[in-house]
Formats: C-alpha cells, sequence, structure tokens
C-alpha cells in the first residue's frame, strides 16, 4: 500500500478506467484486431514489394497512408466508441449515484473519461510506431506532415471522445442509449473516413503545408473543434450532474462565450476577406445554430429549483444579470433572444460597416435576409415553448416538446409542398410558401426584397403573437430570481450567514408521531 | 447530539406523494431503524438524506449542514450504503476501495491509513487481490461497508443491508453495525428484518404510504401503543374458576382464553403485577405459569402498518 507522491494526484477516474480498459475485453479484442489488419496489411505490400525492382515514393506513401487507415480506425472510431460504453457502464453498474457522493465533481469524471480515452489512443499511437517508422525508412514521406497527421489525429479523436461522452450523458434509459449508439456509430464511420481522407491528402500532397491559405483554414477548423470540444465538455458536465442541481447556468455561460468568439471571428473575417453577400450567409448561419441551445434552454423546467434558489445573488443588480443565465425556461427564451438580437445586429453593424466603406445602400439583400432569419428563428423556438411551457416538468414531455421544434419547421415548410403535388400549386410544390423560412430569407438575398409584403407581415406577427405568449412566463422568470434574491438577503441580515437555519440543539424526538 | 435531522420532508413523483412531511432525529452514537413496508417511501427519504434526491418540502441537515444549501458539505461527513451494490467489472476488492479512497479526496498517508482501517474493520484484507465479482453476497455487503466509511463519515445511511445475507453473514453485520455505533456514528438503516433491528436500534421511525407512523425509542413506542400488559395465566385449578377470579380483581382487563390457559390485560405497574400473582396464590388458583407477553418491534410494526401499498 505504498502511495509515491505523484500517484495521489492522478484523476481517479483516469486510473480506473485505464485499468478496467486494459482488462476489459471491447480493448483487447479492437486491438488485435487492429493489429492484425496491420500485419495483414503490412505483409501484403511487402508481398508487392518483392516483385518491384525499387520501392518509389509514392509505394512508401501508399504504404504509410495503409497503415495510418488502421491508426485511425483505431483511435477516431473504437476509443471514442469505448468512452461512449465507459460513461453507459456507471449507469449500467449502478456506480453512477456512488460517484456523485463523493468528493469528485461531474466534470473532473469527464476529465477522467477523456484522459482514460487519451491514453487509450497514446497505447495505440505506440504500437503502431514501429509499423510508422518503417514505412517513413521506405522514403516518400515528409516528416513534419507525419507530426502533423498524427497530432491532427489525436486531437480529433479527443474532440470525437468528447461528443460521445456528451452524447452518452444525454439519456440514461436504455432504449434511449441504444438510438444514440447507432446515431454515434453511424457519425463515427465518417468522421474516421473524414479523417482517413484529411490525412491521406496530407500526406500525399506534402507541399501543402507551406500555403497560408492551408492555415487559415486549419485554424479556423481548429477554433470550431475547441468550440464543440469546449460545448460537448459543458453539456457533458451539466448533465451528469444530479438532475436538482443547476444544469444549465454552464451550458449557458459556454454558448454566449462561443457567441462572442464566433463574433469576434466574423468580425476579423468581414474587415479581412468577407463580402456582404458572405457577412450574411454566415450570420444566418450562426442564427440557424443558435435555435439548437436555444431550444434546450427555452423548454426548460419553469422553477429555479430548491438547490439553485439559495444561491441567487444577494445584491439586486447581480441578480438581475444573472437572471438569463439561470435555469428556467421563461429566462432560457430571454437569453435566446438577447443572442439573437446580438447576432442580429452584430450582422447589421458590419453591413452598415462595409456599406459605408463601398457606398452601398445601408438595407440591401443581405441584411433584410438576416432580418428573416432572425424572425422566423424567434417565432419557431419561441412559439412551440410557450405553448408546452407547462408541460415541461416531466422529463418525457420535457424530450416531446424539444422534439416540437423541428417537427414543427418540418412540417411548415414540407406539408405545404405535399399539397402542393396534389393541388397541382407550383408555387407550394417548389415550396415557395411563407412555412418555409428559406423562401423569404432566398427572396430577399436574391433581390427582391420589397416583393412579399405580406409575406413579411404574417411572419413578424406571428413573432409578436409568439414575443406577447411568452411575456408571463418571462416575467415569472424574473420574478422568481428577485425572490429568491431577496429570501436569500433577509436570510443573511436576520442570520449573519448565508445559510438556512440550522437544526435545534436538543435529542431525537420520542413522542408518538401518529398517522 | 443531534447528527442526523430529517425535517418535515414531502416529496412528489408526479402526483403520487411518495413522503408526506416526514420528521425524525438520529442522536451520534445511535443507531436509528426505519422501517416500513415495500414502497412506503423508505428508499425515497433515504436518497434525500443522502443528497442524491431533493425534497420538494421540507429540509434534512447533517450535523447542521443542508441538503439544499450545502450538498457537498454534507457529503463530506455522510455515507451511503445503496440496496444495490455498485460494483465495476474487472476490479479487485483493494482497487475499489482505493478508487473510492480517491474519489473522496483522500491523499497520502491518509488514504492508505483509511483503507487498512476499513479492511481491518471488515476483516476484507484476505481478500484485497479477489475481484468483486467472485465475493459472496455477504462479502460484497462488508466491501460496501468499507466503501461507506473510508471517508470517516459522521452519519451512516444504510439502505437494506442486511437483505440477502445468510445468518451468520446477517449476525456478522449486526456485529459491525453495534460496533460503528459505538465509533459514535449515527446510523440510519432500513430492514425488513425487524428481530434484529430490535436487538440493535435504540429508536426507530415506522413509515407507511409515505406517513411517518410513530417515530421514537422502541419502549416507549411500546408502552404508549400498549398501556396495558398482556398476562398469560395457567393454573392447576379448572380454567373457569380462574376466570371468575380474575374479573373480579381491580386493574384486570378483558379475560380470554388461550390454548390451555388465560390471557388477561392487567394495567399497573411491575409491583402491582407481582401483588396479582401473590393474590392469585392466597385465593387457592395455584398458578404454574405466569407471563407478561413481550410486545417486540415486530407487534409494533404489524400494529401501525397496515399494508398499504401507494
Amino acid at each position: 500500500m505504498n502511495a509515491p507522491f505523484f500517484d495521489d494526484w492522478w484523476n481517479p477516474i483516469l486510473v480506473k478506467e485505464v485499468r478496467q480498459a486494459l482488462r476489459g475485453k471491447y480493448f483487447k479484442i479492437c486491438f488485435w484486431i487492429v493489429l492484425l489488419a496491420v500485419v495483414v496489411a503490412m505483409a501484403g505490400m511487402m508481398v508487392g514489394f518483392l516483385h518491384d525492382d525499387e520501392i518509389t515514393r509514392s509505394e512508401g506513401r501508399n504504404f504509410f497512408v495503409g497503415i495510418f487507415a488502421c491508426l485511425a480506425i483505431a483511435v477516431l472510431a473504437f476509443v471514442p466508441f469505448s468512452a461512449f460504453n465507459a460513461v453507459g457502464a456507471e449507469w449500467e453498474e449502478n456506480t453512477f449515484d456512488l460517484l456523485i457522493i463523493s468528493n469528485l465533481r461531474p466534470r473532473q469524471i469527464v476529465v477522467g473519461k477523456l484522459l482514460g480515452a487519451g491514453v487509450q489512443t497514446l497505447l495505440f499511437y505506440s504500437t503502431f510506431t514501429p509499423f510508422l517508422v518503417f514505412s517513413s525508412l521506405l522514403r516518400g514521406v515528409d516528416m513534419v506532415n507525419v507530426w502533423i497527421v498524427l497530432a491532427g489525429a489525436f486531437l480529433y479523436s479527443m474532440v470525437l471522445t468528447l461528443i460521445a461522452i456528451a452524447l452518452s450523458t444525454m439519456s440514461r434509459v436504455r432504449f434511449a442509449r441504444i438510438v444514440l449508439m447507432f446515431v454515434l456509430g453511424g457519425a463515427l464511420i465518417f468522421a474516421t473516413v473524414g479523417g482517413i481522407g484529411a490525412g491521406t491528402y496530407m500526406i500525399q500532397e506534402p507541399g501543402v503545408i507551406r500555403q497560408p491559405l492551408f492555415w487559415m483554414r486549419a485554424g479556423m477548423v481548429a477554433l470550431a473543434a475547441a468550440i464543440a470540444a469546449t460545448y460537448c465538455f459543458a453539456i457533458a458536465s451539466n448533465l451528469l450532474a444530479h438532475p436538482e442541481e443547476n444544469r444549465s447556468t454552464g451550458v449557458r455561460l459556454i454558448t454566449t462565450g462561443a457567441l462572442l468568439l464566433s463574433l469576434w471571428w466574423l468580425h476579423s473575417m468581414t474587415t479581412m476577406v468577407l463580402d456582404r453577400e458572405a457577412l450574411s450567409a454566415v450570420s444566418i448561419t450562426l442564427i440557424v445554430f443558435l435555435m439548437i441551445p436555444g431550444t434546450f434552454f427555452a423548454t426548460e423546467p419553469e422553477q429555479l429549483g430548491r438547490r439553485v434558489e439559495p444561491r441567487v445573488p444577494k445584491n439586486p443588480l447581480l441578480a438581475a444579470l444573472s437572471i438569463p443565465f439561470l435555469p428556467g425556461g421563461g429566462r432560457g427564451l430571454l437569453l435566446y433572444s438577447a443572442h439573437l438580437c446580438l447576432v442580429t445586429w452584430f450582422g447589421l453593424w458590419m453591413h452598415h460597416v462595409l456599406a459605408r466603406s463601398s457606398g452601398q445602400p445601408l438595407l440591401d439583400e443581405g441584411a433584410a435576409g438576416i432580418l428573416a432569419a432572425a424572425l422566423y428563428a424567434f417565432l419557431y423556438v419561441a412559439l412551440p415553448s410557450a405553448v408546452l411551457a407547462p408541460f415541461t416538468d416531466r422529463a418525457v414531455l420535457r424530450a416531446a416538446a424539444r422534439a416540437v421544434v423541428p417537427f414543427m419547421i418540418a412540417t411548415f415548410a414540407f406539408v405545404p409542398a405535399v399539397v402542393g403535388v396534389f393541388l397541382g400549386n407550383h408555387a407550394l410544390e417548389n415550396m415557395d410558401h411563407p412555412g418555409n423560412p428559406f423562401f423569404l430569407i432566398n427572396e430577399v438575398r436574391n433581390g427582391d426584397l420589397g416583393k412579399q409584403p405580406a409575406v413579411w407581415m404574417l411572419v413578424a406577427a406571428l413573432a409578436v403573437l409568439a414575443l406577447v405568449l411568452n411575456v408571463y412566463r418571462v416575467v415569472v422568470g424574473v420574478r422568481q430570481v428577485f425572490d429568491a434574491s431577496r429570501a436569500r438577503a433577509r436570510r443573511a441580515s436576520s442570520r449573519g450567514e448565508e445559510s438556512l437555519p440550522p437544526p435545534a440543539p436538543g435529542s431525537a424526538p420520542d413522542a408518538l408521531a401518529g398517522s | 447530539m443531534v447528527a442526523l435531522e430529517v425535517r418535515s420532508i414531502t416529496k412528489h413523483f408526479g402526483t403520487l406523494k411518495a413522503v408526506d412531511r416526514v420528521s425524525f432525529a438520529v442522536d451520534a452514537g445511535q443507531i436509528y431503524g426505519f422501517i416500513g413496508p415495500n414502497g412506503a417511501g423508505k428508499t425515497t427519504t433515504m436518497r434525500i438524506v443522502a443528497t442524491l434526491s431533493l425534497p420538494d418540502e421540507g429540509d434534512v441537515f447533517v450535523e447542521g449542514n443542508s441538503v439544499l444549501v450545502e450538498p457537498r458539505k454534507v457529503r463530506e461527513r455522510l455515507g451511503f450504503m445503496p440496496d444495490q451494490f455498485g460494483a465495476y467489472a474487472s476490479t479487485t476488492v483493494f482497487e475499489y476501495l482505493d478508487f473510492f479512497a480517491r474519489a473522496y479526496g483522500l491523499r497520502g498517508k491518509v488514504r492508505v491509513r483509511a483503507l487498512r482501517e476499513v479492511m481491518d474493520f471488515t476483516s476484507l484484507e484476505g481478500l484485497r487481490d479477489r475481484l468483486i465479482t467472485a465475493l459472496s453476497k455477504g462479502m460484497r455487503q462488508r466491501l460496501c461497508l468499507a466503501k461507506t466509511m473510508l471517508h470517516d463519515p459522521a452519519v451512516l445511511i444504510l439502505d437494506e443491508p442486511a437483505a440477502g445475507l445468510d445468518p451468520r453473514a446477517r449476525v456478522e453485520f449486526r456485529e459491525l453495525v453495534k460496533a460503528l455505533a459505538e465509533m459514535g456514528k449515527a446510523i440510519l438503516v432500513s430492514s425488513h428484518i425487524l428481530s434484529e433491528l430490535s436487538e440493535i436500534c435504540h429508536g426507530v421511525a415506522v413509515i407507511e404510504a409515505g406517513c411517518i407512523q410513530a417515530t421514537g425509542h422502541v419502549e416507549d413506542i411500546v408502552r404508549q401503543l400498549t398501556p396495558h400488559a398482556e398476562i398469560y395465566l395457567r393454573t392447576l385449578a379448572g380454567l373457569e374458576e380462574a376466570q371468575k377470579a380474575l374479573v373480579v380483581l381491580p386493574r384486570v382487563g378483558e379475560v380470554r382464553r388461550d390454548r390451555d390457559g388465560l390471557v388477561f390485560d392487567f394495567e399497573g405497574t411491575p409491583e402491582d403485577r407481582a401483588g396479582l400473582l401473590a393474590s392469585l396464590v392466597r385465593s387457592g388458583l395455584q398458578p404454574i405459569e405466569f407471563s407478561t407477553k413481550v410486545t417486540d418491534l415486530e407487534d409494533v410494526f404489524l400494529r401501525l402498518t397496515q399494508g398499504k401499498v401507494q
């Protein structure tokens, strides 16, 4: 039972995960299958070389690509899938409750699972090293490219692992987990094929790393990956927390941070390379992406929760500032609206900047497209969430409310098209109707700015209706925060401490309570 | 000193009121039994105490820390042994305990000492390298108890710890629980094996359909439930003669026949009972058996509960 000093500072989950993984069947089977595939591939290539008089550079590259493909399958598919199962095992083995009543915080659990996957990835790397070295001895492979490909594959594996962990935390119901497993399996196949393709390109085109455009694109991909990874980390950490803890504030802050980062990037790009049309396209894309977290925030149960209430800031100003970031559907809609307003304002402002520099009118097609997208985005989230808000206390109905948003978009867009097929109405058939958000957006972006006043009026009226329907729950949500803030301030002033009253001294009551 | 206080907690699951204004308290060094039929709300209450669930109303305090406001402080002072043992596959006894010791933030010599102590206490030292999957049910329960004790909690919540254990393992487990109470720990234990609880518990809370039916010391509950002592009498004289003699005596209640003797309620102190026996002897009834029926926890349970299912 000797305990070296450094031994104490390992993440306990990491130690456990590595132990379990190395002893588990899944890792062993994957390891030997991949190793066998590499040996067979290598043997095949060696036999091929025997018939050649000379090994060409392209053969060396092909050999490396073959080995890299096997490694990519291991680290981009097997390792993330293993992490998905590792999270699920905590529920299957009834250990999750034991974990969350220990001193471990949910984020430590996620980090431990991620590091465990990282160790497995490195184990695969170490096993493949002799093969990779051998392939580099065959020449034709640029070592700098090899390092970039291997480092990129490692980081890509970690991002995929975080996505797998986040997916795994989304449901504890067996059926839902099986569905999620298939979703992840499909996504990992695509991701692995994409990863192998990117790695192959890097090896086959060694000169690519000397082009500035490559590094700009790589930077964009890295930024997007970093945002996705951070987002998944926040989601996983929040969902691993107890259902009655505050599981929303972290994700709301990360969403806001990611949005600000994206706007900063958009600002940089706009001043450097983007034109007004590209700016409009990126802004609309941002608005569409915001609908995903917005739907989740706006359909949360309305109550603050008994563990959140005592933590609402005492200071009224801080309490007011914290409102959009505290859990609750009304407060979530407030944050979503603020995000939409920010993107819309930013898009219009950048349009203004570009218009001023080029002498074009301010309200052009691009700006109108952003406005139309924002109206639709608000409408499609705010309207169903207002109607379904009374039912979001129950998990099943909450999930149903979240599913209504994409269902509603699809219904409004496609049902008129199907009706159009039967009626022989080409406009409906071609989805040229107000139910399809891209109809109006495309119309205005194609220069038909004032051509659809009735559609503008209809969408604006529905957005106002959605706003009106949400006013009550937003007001209630705001009032809850101020009530909690005042209650905390009262407790603090009456007791001189920020806690509920301690139990009265005395021994256990001996009286018969009666029924 | 009160180590655990449950203060008027209520918990709903949809329209079902699983726990309804439940209150009780457990002092340090006490073992408190939590008994009730299946579905009575025991596990829900215990999960609330263990910070795994939140009450809709009311609060729970562990050494003065609220489960609502300071759940982390509560977790530091509380050990929870759930009814379902959570174990990792491909893990040995030592690795399992070592993992949880680290998870509780124990480091260096403190962790090594804690591991040694809990393994000694639960007699698991000889099994340290055995896989958990190869352990018997009794040994698994010991392991679970060892895990629960690792961070030296002041309050232990044991949910059905004796379920599925053989008689020897139950006796051994009971001794471990008693030893823990002697160490000053407050223990809340639920069990269906009432005879065992009555032997070790200082107090009990009886719950049915989410409501506490009675709480306090077992003797107090018995005294309040049965203010009259129930006495069994067998004499050499005939039953009818004995019955006639009894009904005229003061403090004697209803007399009824039971097997080859008589059973009757008697209201009085032990001295009064001695006086009654003397008068029966003097009256020539020649008693050969005179015993006060002992009301145990099982009787209390049966009297207080009606088998209501939620």
